[in-house]
């Protein structure tokens, strides 16, 4: 998903949506990774995949792996601080993707702008945890031994999947 | 002087060798029978490497000097040592054991001329188990063994034909101090490997004393100065009365002493000299390495491994920077792959069941309006202007159709992921994520291979290069200073014992003129006339006799090596040099250059069989390795030459199997070469041969002990 993509083309989606998504504020680890001031945060550590990013490729990232893990982690404190005015064309892509893909969503769910973000919030919730785990576990020589390991996983399974 | 021939002197063999419990073999071997045979002079001892040729040989040379050639060089760590390990490790508190090497040997007439056995008798005495080292096993074992050493040496008396045994320590040491003297042993009993140390200056000293010590010379000088010794008595106990001559006589020994401090201070002097000069060497030789030019073009040569450095650094970020690219534009939609499977179905099943208005319906209609064309393809004209606005106002007003779109729009980049994390995808990422991981490996080898130049260049020429270029500059300026001034001191020296020789001669003269006139007694008179003359003669047959030997030593190693030598005809000879004895060979064009390892192998068997034309006795032989590290051809000449241009000495030859049996075929590029073994066979030269192989006999603690048997073959 090219991060050129224009946010105008698929405004109409979102023109009612909440202006902010949030993440669980209560959990200090949390809260650091989102964290746009804080210098070890996902955006500002230099050694982190999503250095000089911005907040909705952490987020994506966070509800891909969430979704994919298969469990949303619902979470009540919550901090508006991702404006969906930056989201771009790939963002809505991924959270419409993931929305969709969930038993018994149907189209009305266009119409629930609360709950698409809800469903969002709560699988990127599951996901950061991995993502911090990530970020603990990281070899010292290579800091994004973790993603890259993940990676060759799918690569190596997805190549003989037709 | 006529030298004798080998072939004429009386002969000394090897009879048989008996060891036991000595280094690798354990037990009481079978006497190793050698060839006293003059006609089949050869005994060939072979096994394959580490099996216990050179302990064989350790053993004779231990048995006749009571220690073994490589002793000098011995860690103080080895746990092996003198006697079997297996015997010590299986020692128990009050067990006695022993070790021992007999050699028998036998005149020409194969009547029994020597009989040497030593031992080492090993007794445990406790049950400590803390190590030393000790000095008789040559080993580190433990404390609570003790090893004490113990020799009997049998000799024929000439008049009886008995054998008459001593078992004294220091009579044995003096008697085999005759028979054979120490430096012998680098002419009956050596390493073939070692014969290029003929042509170093270090040994120098060792081949002169052994020389002279095999020719017997010592006798004669001490002799001369025996007859020196009593000349002086005489003339002194006729004479002393006599204040004149008194004076005379102290005169004389200043000037002997002078001369002799002189000579003395010349000779350390030129030591210094020759070490001052081989510093100034070494200096110039970096200097050299290091002139400006050298300095400059070292520097250009680190920039540019230093900009190499800094690009393979750059390359390694930016490889690094595109995996870190590769990996975050793509994970995610493998995450995502699964729930966009599933959306995308719905968005099938939903489009078809009306749910999701068409894709296309704004795309559509805006495309009508856009090409002015309908969907048949006929133009829109002018007088289709209502259908325009229609057009227009539909894609206006229905929300639906813009939600499509948008949906229809989401729907391709889902299927576009799909896509892209399919097999195919998949494969081409891997191939590509691969070729990234190479470039980075490959970049890091480099840079990593590219700093250790630039370090071991910067060891090589420091940063404060130009100070060490100085330093050293006047280093060597000074050392030149002091050479000079030394050479300057030989001079001034040299200038006074120009003086102080002629006058000493003078003042000999007047002594012996007044030691004439003197002495009146007739029998002194006699005496040291009688004296005087012997102690000319001796000293001009001392003389003779080292140059004489020399002279014949160079000419039996000159005939020896041009027969032998391989390429021998690109010599012309050889020459042993006047001062240190060391050996060169001299090639046809009169140039010096570096001969091969083959011809210095023959050069070092040509100087030894040299050597043993002046013995007093036609020693028996033995070589180890006499076959290694020299060509096939050379090999063959050497083990049908020694034998046969030795007369009947007895020759014992240790080799590997290969040196022995080895051969090479017949192809393309090289004649058939036999078999030192089939060679030696051929001319009817082999008298026996043994095979040593080895067993396993125990275990202790996971440690393997292994003893060495040694089987008759022929």
């Amino acid at each position: 998903m090219s991060e050129s993509s224009n946010y105008k083309r698929v405004r109409k989606l979102t023109y009612d949506w909440e202006k902010y998504f949030a993440y669980d504020s209560s959990d200090t680890e949390v809260e650091e990774f989102f964290s746009k001031d804080k210098p070890n945060s996902a955006v500002n550590d230099e050694n982190s995949i999503f250095y000089k990013k911005i907040l909705w490729d952490v987020f994506v990232y966070a509800m891909a792996v969430g979704r994919y893990i298969g469990t949303p982690k619902p979470f009540t404190r919550k901090t508006g601080t991702i404006p969906i005015e930056f989201a771009k064309e790939h963002h809505v892509v991924a959270i419409l993707g993931v929305v969709f893909s969930i038993n018994d969503i149907d189209l009305s769910i266009l119409k629930q702008p609360k709950e698409i973000r809800n469903i969002c919030e709560s699988y990127a919730n599951a996901g950061v945890e991995k993502l911090i785990e990530f970020k603990k576990t990281r070899e010292h020589n290579n800091p994004l031994s973790e993603y890259e390991s993940e990676f060759l996983k799918f690569l190596k399974q997805n190549k003989s999947n037709k | 002087m006529e030298g004798l021939k080998i072939s004429q002197l009386s002969s000394l063999k090897v009879r048989s060798i008996t060891v036991k419990n000595f280094r690798t073999y354990y037990g009481e071997k079978e006497p190793i029978e050698l060839s006293v045979d003059p006609k089949k002079p050869v005994t060939v001892i072979h096994g394959i490497s580490g099996r216990g040729k050179t302990s064989l040989l350790n053993a004779v040379h231990w048995c006749i000097y009571g220690f073994e050639k490589k002793d000098k060089n011995q860690k103080q760590t080895s746990s092996e040592g003198l006697v079997h390990s297996y015997l010590i490790d299986n020692l128990q508190p009050g067990q006695e054991e022993n070790m021992f090497v007999r050699i028998i040997m036998e005149n020409e007439n194969g009547e029994i001329e020597y009989e040497i056995e030593r031992e080492i008798i090993v007794k445990k005495i406790s049950s400590e188990t803390s190590e030393k080292w000790n000095e008789v096993i040559k080993a580190k074992i433990p404390v609570s063994i003790t090893a004490t050493t113990g020799a009997v040496f049998a000799y024929k008396d000439p008049d009886t034909d008995e054998l008459v045994r001593i078992s004294s320590e220091d009579n044995i040491k003096d008697r085999l101090e005759q028979i054979f003297p120490e430096i012998l042993s680098s002419y009956v009993l050596f390493d073939a490997e070692l014969l290029r140390q003929f042509e170093s200056q270090n040994e120098d000293v060792l081949i002169k004393k052994g020389i002279e010590t095999i020719t017997g010379l010592p006798i004669v000088d001490s002799a001369k100065k025996h007859i020196e010794k009593e000349n002086k008595k005489t003339t002194s106990s006729n004479v002393s009365a006599k204040a004149e001559f008194k004076s005379l006589q102290g005169e004389i020994e200043r000037f002997e002493k002078e001369i002799s401090r002189r000579e003395n201070e010349n000779k350390t002097d030129q030591k210094k000299i020759d070490e001052k000069s081989t510093e100034i060497t070494e200096l110039t030789n970096f200097l050299v390495r290091h002139d400006e030019d050298a300095i400059k073009k070292n520097e250009l040569e680190m920039k540019k491994i230093r900009e190499e450095i800094t690009f393979l650094g750059e390359s390694t970020e930016q490889i690094k920077e595109d995996m870190k690219k590769v990996i975050f534009e793509n994970l995610s939609k493998y995450y995502l792959r699964d729930a966009f499977m599933i959306t995308n179905e719905k968005f099938e099943r939903w489009t078809k069941e009306g749910l999701i208005p068409s894709r296309f319906t704004k795309e559509a209609l805006q495309g009508l309006l856009d090409d002015k064309e309908c969907v048949c393809e006929r133009p829109l004209g002018e007088h289709d202007e209502e259908y325009r606005e229609n057009i227009v106002n539909a894609i206006k007003k229905v929300y639906e159709a813009a939600v499509g779109s948008e949906i229809g729009k989401i729907r391709g980049v889902i299927e576009d992921v799909i896509d892209e994390t399919g097999s195919e995808s998949s494969s081409a990422f891997e191939i590509e994520y691969i070729k990234y991981q190479t470039q980075l490996a490959e970049a890091r080898t480099k840079r990593a291979t590219r700093k250790s130049e630039l370090l071991k260049n910067e060891s090589l020429f420091e940063t404060d290069i130009y100070d060490q270029v100085g330093i050293q500059t006047r280093q060597r300026k000074k050392l030149e200073q002091e050479v000079d001034s030394l050479k300057n001191a030989i001079n001034s020296n040299n200038v006074k014992l120009n003086v102080y020789k002629p006058k000493l001669i003078e003042k000999e003269k007047e002594f012996n003129k007044m030691k004439k006139e003197e002495i009146k007694d007739e029998f002194a008179k006699n005496k040291i006339k009688l004296s005087d003359y012997a102690e000319s003669i001796l000293g001009k047959a001392s003389e003779k006799l080292l140059s004489e030997f020399k002279t014949d030593v160079e000419s039996a190693t000159q005939e020896y090596f041009l027969e032998i030598a391989p390429q021998a005809k690109e010599f012309s000879g050889i020459k042993i040099d006047d001062d240190n004895f060391t050996i060169s060979a001299l090639r046809k064009n009169g140039r010096e250059k570096e001969i091969s390892q083959g011809q210095a192998h023959s050069l070092g068997l040509s100087y030894i069989s040299g050597i043993r034309t002046i013995t007093r006795k036609n020693y028996f032989m033995m070589i180890d390795s006499p076959f290694h590290n020299i060509s096939q051809e050379s090999k063959l000449l050497a083990c049908v030459d020694l034998p046969t241009k030795m007369g009947s000495t007895q020759v014992t030859f240790f080799c590997t199997n290969t040196e022995y049996i080895g051969r090479i075929e017949e192809d393309d590029l090289s004649e058939e070469i036999d078999s030192a073994r089939h060679v030696l066979k051929k001319h009817g030269l082999l008298g026996c041969e043994y095979n040593l192989v080895d067993e396993v006999i125990g275990e202790i603690d996971g440690e393997e002990y292994r003893n060495t048997n040694v089987v008759r073959i022929s």
